[in-house]
């Protein structure tokens, strides 16, 4: 059963009334005055009959509020991602959230620290260690080992999706990109599961050729989506945080409204992906305060309408190591993203930013999801847990708690522990060889990669049939010159 | 062994169920079982519960909730054995306190439960246990083992003077002295005369168990 949290407490907020309506004004107004460019015929011709003013020559949709307004209105509130087996499901709004995997581009050598090619084999393999890991909800198909050494470019969204879904019996992703959005809807269809469509509209104000053409596949097809504009302040979106939320917000309802033009009711996830820029040397800053920031500021926005977030940045490095500023710099973050209240909040594996990737990170990540998880849940109080009566008995010292039956019963309940991280007294660790986080992680990796798999695996016709997708999307590609 | 009472018994330790343990037992004598049996497998029970715990897979309030449960059964089975007039075969004798000083009780708890469940006999001198108690208890009981427990560095030196006093009593020959608790160290075990130093409760059961063996 994938685990999800459900946040028992008030969250996180940092504007006030004024403030959010100031932003949300602001959004209306981008979208009405600017607007956006859209790079797709037949989405300008769906937001022309819609009411919008556009300039076909120009690529400018102008959209008036009233019409963002009512296709926000379109937007389910919560709806359920349906998974192959239905525990791997996940239950999307209100104050639940899941944790998932975080996209970066290559393998990194964990020895040396440096950038390693990958295989389609180490791609399995890490799938199959995030089915095992209890606090991840959900993979990635695509948006990590990118440059395999045995997978022609073109082909690595497909080829990753079937791996997802070989491996994995989680919800995973797929991005728009060279008709692989179709591809990984026909994979999906055969794994009998649904599949998230990660939808990035280009800042500022853009939305590109494929981000719209994966949006008529995915809406047309009733699978979820992610709205994720990945703005850098000072640099695609301005410095600010009020007018980065307004001008991130504007991308992502644009978005948001074509899907729901294109079919009512489209399942959204208002993502969140901005970085302030590194302004010593112009690169996203990952792991940066500001992040943080933006993603509560994100949250609180979209609440105001219920429609779930997703935070796509909400727990990266600067740090090129699994090392002690990865561990403060995501756990920061994660810990900002939850508490403000991300529904899907992607931390797992990514070593530095968006650009390396490990299976190790990923089981020391999902210690730290498993901490904040707990924590989202809060307390109970009742007669049982208030223990007033046991209080009464154990009375002062030599009396202790540690024999009680109470305690058998709620210590496991009220508190997290975690497998991998290291809580051993001094003497203990130096008799067990002075192990770290990363020697423990490593162990359960190997042993992962080993001994699991995904249960129910797929059969052996939905894995033929999966080979033959894949064997029409390369000759497709072949065709195009493009392999 | 085979029997529904015992398996009945033996669960009850699995659930830490102390009152049913007690009237499983009385039901088992009642029945005819041989207490010796009925012991040994409860402990072995116990003792795979304590490898479960070695592996990080069941956790304290298991172990000595299991063992606690067992102390439920205990007196039973020794009655009917003293009863009987049978002999069971003691894993040894220990004295265990936690020292002067020092109101540290979990840890010294710990230790005395699972050496109990081990089959050991214990008698458990307390918290803040002075040299004087210490010694008149050896002197008494002629345990094999005298365990000591402290939390604090500052009291950590009263292990030392019971092992003075014990040589100044002309008993330290005779017996094993064991020691732990947070502001020990293998070294100052060494330095103070120790015989052995565990930093847990389950290494230090077999510590005591491996001293034994030498002698």
């Amino acid at each position: 059963m994938v685990k999800g949290y459900t946040r028992n407490f008030k969250p996180l907020e940092l504007l006030n009334e004024d403030q959010v309506k100031a932003i949300w004004n602001g959004t209306f107004e981008i979208l009405e005055t600017t607007g956006v460019r859209v790079e797709h015929e037949k989405a300008l011709d769906l937001f022309e009959s819609n009411g919008c003013s556009v300039d076909t020559a120009g690529k400018r949709v102008r959209i008036p509020s009233w019409l963002a307004e009512q296709c926000i209105g379109k937007t389910p509130k919560s709806f359920l991602i349906n998974a192959r087996d239905p525990g791997s499901s996940l239950r999307m709004g209100g104050n639940r959230t899941y944790f998932g995997q975080n996209a970066s581009m290559s393998k990194v050598n964990i020895d040396t620290w440096e950038v390693a090619k990958s295989t389609l084999q180490e791609h399995s393999d890490a799938i199959r260690v995030m089915d095992a890991l209890d606090n991840l909800a959900f993979t990635l198909g695509y948006e990590y080992y990118m440059d395999m050494v045995d997978v022609p470019s073109v082909m690595v969204m497909a080829e990753g999706v079937a791996s997802a879904v070989r491996n994995s019996t989680k919800i995973t992703s797929a991005g728009p990109s060279y008709d692989a959005e179709k591809y990984s809807l026909e994979i999906a269809k055969v794994a009998g599961t649904d599949i998230i469509l990660e939808e990035a509209p280009s800042p500022p104000l853009t939305l590109p050729e494929d981000f719209c053409e994966g949006t008529f596949s995915f809406a047309e097809a009733c699978m979820p989506m992610t709205m994720v504009s990945g703005s850098v302040m000072g640099g695609t979106g301005p410095a600010t945080f009020a007018g980065s939320a307004a001008s991130n917000n504007a991308e992502v309802l644009a978005g948001l409204c074509l899907a729901q033009l294109i079919k009512p009711g489209s399942k959204i996830l208002a993502g969140d992906f901005v970085y302030p820029m590194n302004m010593g040397n112009g690169s996203p800053d990952f792991g940066a305060m500001g992040v943080g920031l933006h993603i509560a500021i994100h949250n609180q926005l979209w609440r105001r309408y219920d429609i779930p977030t997703m935070s796509g940045q909400a727990a990266y490095s600067n740090s090129k190591k699994i090392d002690w500023q990865n561990g403060a710099e995501k756990s920061l973050m994660l810990f900002a993203s939850a508490l403000s209240g991300t529904n899907y909040l992607s931390i797992h594996g990514s070593v530095f930013g968006e650009l390396t990737w490990h299976p190790v990170q990923a089981v020391v990540d999902d210690e730290i999801c498993g901490w904040v998880g707990r924590f989202l849940e809060g307390i109970e109080v009742n007669d049982d847990t208030l223990a007033l009566d046991l209080i009464h008995k154990v009375g002062p010292v030599p009396g202790h708690f540690l024999k009680t039956a109470h305690t058998r019963k709620w210590w496991r309940h009220e508190q997290f522990t975690p497998s991998t991280f290291d809580r051993t007294s001094i003497p203990e660790w130096i008799k067990r060889g002075k192990p770290d986080i990363l020697s423990h992680a490593k162990q359960k990796v190997d042993r992962l990669i080993a001994e699991h798999k995904p249960e129910p695996p797929l059969s052996d016709d939905q894995n033929k049939e999966i080979d033959e997708i894949l064997k029409r999307a390369r000759r497709d590609y072949e065709q195009k010159g493009l392999i | 062994m085979g029997s529904d009472t015992t398996t009945k018994l033996k669960l009850a330790i699995e659930e830490y169920d102390k009152e049913s343990a007690e009237t499983l037992a009385k039901q088992a004598m009642s029945e005819g079982l041989n207490p010796i049996e009925v012991i040994n497998d409860l402990i072995s029970v116990i003792s795979r519960i304590g490898d479960d715990f070695g592996k990080g897979e069941l956790f304290l309030p298991d172990l000595i909730g299991a063992a606690d449960a067992l102390q439920g059964a205990m007196p039973v089975l020794e009655e009917e054995i003293a009863k009987k007039g049978l002999k069971r075969e003691k894993v040894g004798s220990v004295v265990i306190g936690t020292v002067f000083g020092d109101i540290h009780n979990i840890g010294k708890d710990m230790v005395g439960t699972l050496l109990m469940a081990e089959g050991f006999d214990v008698h458990d001198l307390g918290i803040n246990v002075t040299a004087d108690t210490f010694i008149g208890a050896v002197k008494e009981q002629n345990p094999d083992i005298l365990a000591m427990s402290s939390l604090l560095t500052t009291t950590a030196y009263e292990q030392e003077k019971v092992i003075k006093e014990l040589d100044k009593s002309g008993l330290r020959s005779h017996i094993k002295v064991i020691v732990g608790g947070g502001a020990i160290t293998d070294d100052f075990a060494q330095k103070i005369g120790a015989d052995g130093y565990e930093p847990t409760a389950v290494e230090a059961v077999k510590l005591a168990k491996r001293l034994l063996k030498e002698g």
